[in-house]
């Protein structure tokens, strides 16, 4: 397996949806290959940095929803007429 | 009291439960007053489908894909007729199948640098720079971990379109991290 195939093959790797025979080349190919190792490395990390920074994002901004829109969001609920 | 009247307070008593995680919800795709409108539309479309709300699903989940879509809804809208290109941020290769752009390996971790706040933030400014087609796959099959198939439904897409989407989205994305490490820790 060369380094465009494992590269390419990348996304299947990490949801393992790879076939036994394939993961076995990717694992082999990574035994020898350090930039591919840390290609998958920074990869990783990448999903670890985009789901923290939003997570952590929103753990310190308020999840209080405003009054202001609590009360518009209300007043434009279809009231009962009778 | 009527049954319509009994939906009101109930809605009522559901926007002020759920309201605010909502609105974080649509604050992953879109500036303030358009998530706001999100949030609105949705509830809004979720009242009217109150009835049919079985209440075999989660209440907070159903509403959560309404929100979500809603956030699509608008953001289409929005984006621009076109957009740039992330040929430049996906790694090239030679003949022989190596890589051309070799880098090394990263000197921290995920968590160290989510510990600095302009690193955070340094991370959201990279996610918003990727084109419409490549951040709404990313948001939504990594950040909201819907599924393959269910991001396919909710981007009218088929589910390979989703994989090729998110893996090119990582990929660029990964560059654009990659250069922002070496100007902020520089």
């Amino acid at each position: 397996m060369k380094c465009r195939e494992l590269i390419e093959s990348l996304l299947d790797y990490v949801e393992e949806e790879l076939e036994d025979d394939r993961r076995q080349l990717f694992d082999d190919h990574l035994d020898e290959c350090s930039d591919c190792l840390n290609y998958l490395s920074s990869y990783l990390e990448t999903l670890k940095l985009s789901k923290g920074a939003v997570v952590r994002e929103e753990a310190e901004s308020a999840s209080m929803i405003p009054e202001n829109f609590v009360n518009a969001l209300v007043q434009a609920i279809p009231k009962d007429s009778s | 009291m009527t049954s319509k009247g009994r939906d009101s307070k109930r809605f009522e008593s559901i926007v002020r439960a759920h309201g605010g995680r909502l609105l974080q919800i649509a604050r992953r795709y879109l500036p303030e007053e358009d998530a706001r409108d999100a949030v609105q539309d949705g509830l809004l479309s979720a009242f009217r489908f109150l009835d049919n709300f079985d209440g075999k699903a989660d209440l907070g989940t159903w509403l959560h894909r309404i929100v979500v879509n809603a956030s699509l809804k608008i953001l289409r809208k929005r984006q621009p007729a076109v957009e740039g290109s992330i040929d430049d941020l996906l790694p090239r290769f030679h003949p022989n199948g190596y890589r051309q752009d070799i880098g090394g390996a990263w000197q921290h971790s995920a968590q160290e640098l989510l510990e600095r706040d302009e690193m955070r933030r340094a991370v959201l400014r990279c996610i918003n720079r990727l084109p419409f087609r490549y951040r709404t796959v990313l948001l939504l099959r990594d950040i909201e971990e819907f599924d393959t198939a269910e991001t396919a439904k909710l981007l009218d897409i088929t589910a390979n379109a989703v994989k090729i989407r998110l893996h090119r989205a990582r990929m660029a994305l990964r560059e654009l991290l990659d250069q922002c490490l070496e100007e902020e820790l520089a």
